[in-house]
């Protein structure tokens, strides 16, 4: 198994760009339909509305071209030894991930992936922040620890991106089948590449 | 009900009770609350007088309604959840999958396992289930890594097969990579 696994053989489906641009259009519509509703009362503020729609619809087709873009530009590949990834609009980040250091692998679905058979592979190593968006990982004001522990969670069951941050890999919009297929060759990996010393505390 | 079966749920199975445990336990607090408001709207009313009887038996049925209507539908997702809820520890891994409309699974090495731990809130207690832990060092793991709902002889031999599991990957790790007799300490 030493050829190498890229996005070219289980591609981030096309699909999957519908998602951002749905949820966007979710809450357009349900601004429009505030702003339909607040016709009928007596104030009349339909300019303030019609700007406040505009910006909104620009910023839905802004965040639909960085989702593209991000798509378009993020790489993975299974190699021999590292799982390397590549990604960045306009500062460009590469990574590689020795197999042994790989901590947990997630397969999930939310429910638009569940509609439309699509999956979301997370890969995580015990890092941290290297590769990270954001710097402070931990935050200690006048003694008191402010961690990124909560804004983690939210990770995890809300939002999710594209790429790598911290100690994740998120590549989503997968198709089921590619995910647990990518899933097992990835486990595949771990076990070929046992590191020496074991993180474990057992 | 068709449960997704596995050899370790075979062998550790998920009790029943745990259908009922979650029920309670996601119904407890709007019940509580609602039948505190029903309690507030009955004395109101009934301090009204005659008119306000037919008043108080809408809500009444409106309340109790709702609530029966959301523990019979928290009882039947639980129903569901718990037969999806999927767990296997095969041989290099352990996986764990479960969510029945949002799937969710994840897939730990046993050399990555930092600890494993049983505990028991108090309707465990009441219950007399335990869940099983175990985390790796990712703060992911800590939330989704966990199998909850076993009775006490499942969750010990859980234990059991989880720490040995660990013990023997690592000393198999240990005797390939270290040397003998390089290490001046042991």
């Amino acid at each position: 198994m030493d050829e190498i696994i890229t996005e070219k053989n289980y591609p981030i489906q096309g699909l999957w760009l519908l998602k951002s641009i749905l949820r966007s259009l979710l809450y357009l519509i349900i601004l429009m339909l505030y702003f339909w509703l607040s016709r009928f009362s007596e104030r009349k503020d339909s300019e303030i509305s019609l700007y406040i729609s505009l910006i909104f619809i620009f910023a839905t087709i802004f965040q639909s071209v960085i989702t593209i873009l991000c798509r378009a530009t993020f790489h993975y590949s299974i190699e021999g030894q590292f799982l390397t990834l590549r990604q960045g609009i306009l500062s460009k980040q590469e990574r590689h991930i020795p197999y042994g250091v790989i901590q947990n692998i997630f397969v999930k679905q939310d429910l638009f992936d569940r509609i439309f058979g699509l999956a979301s592979l997370i890969v995580e190593n015990a890092s941290q922040g290297a590769g990270a968006f954001t710097t402070p990982q931990e935050q200690k004001v006048f003694g008191l620890r402010i961690g990124n522990q909560q804004q983690q969670q939210i990770e995890i069951i809300g939002f999710e991106i594209i790429g790598f941050s911290g100690n994740k890999v998120i590549i989503p919009g997968l198709k089921k089948q590619n995910a647990e297929t990518l899933k097992e060759i990835i486990l595949q990996k771990i076990k070929e590449n046992p590191i020496e010393d074991s993180q474990s505390g057992l | 009900m068709q449960i997704a079966q596995s050899k370790t749920r075979e062998q550790f199975p998920l009790s029943y009770k745990k259908i009922i445990k979650k029920t309670i336990e996601s119904t407890i607090f709007t019940t509580i609350l609602l039948l505190i408001i029903w309690g507030n709207l009955a004395l109101m009313l009934s301090s009204i007088g005659q008119k306000a009887v037919g008043w108080l038996r809408t809500t009444t049925f409106g309340i109790l309604g709702f609530l029966f209507i959301k523990i019979l539908l928290t009882y039947f997702y639980q129903r569901w959840y718990f037969a999806v809820y999927f767990y296997d520890l095969t041989d290099d891994f352990i996986q764990i999958k479960k969510g029945p409309i949002t799937p969710q699974e994840i897939t730990i090495p046993y050399e990555r396992i930092q600890d494993v731990y049983v505990d028991q809130d108090i309707l465990d207690r009441i219950f007399g289930l335990y869940d099983v832990h175990l985390s790796t060092a990712t703060v992911s793991s800590g939330i989704e890594a966990h199998i909850d709902g076993v009775e006490k002889q499942a969750a010990e031999g859980l234990r059991r097969i989880l720490l040995e599991k660990v013990k023997q990957k690592i000393s198999k790790n240990a005797i390939q990579n270290t040397p003998v007799n390089n290490n001046p300490i042991s």
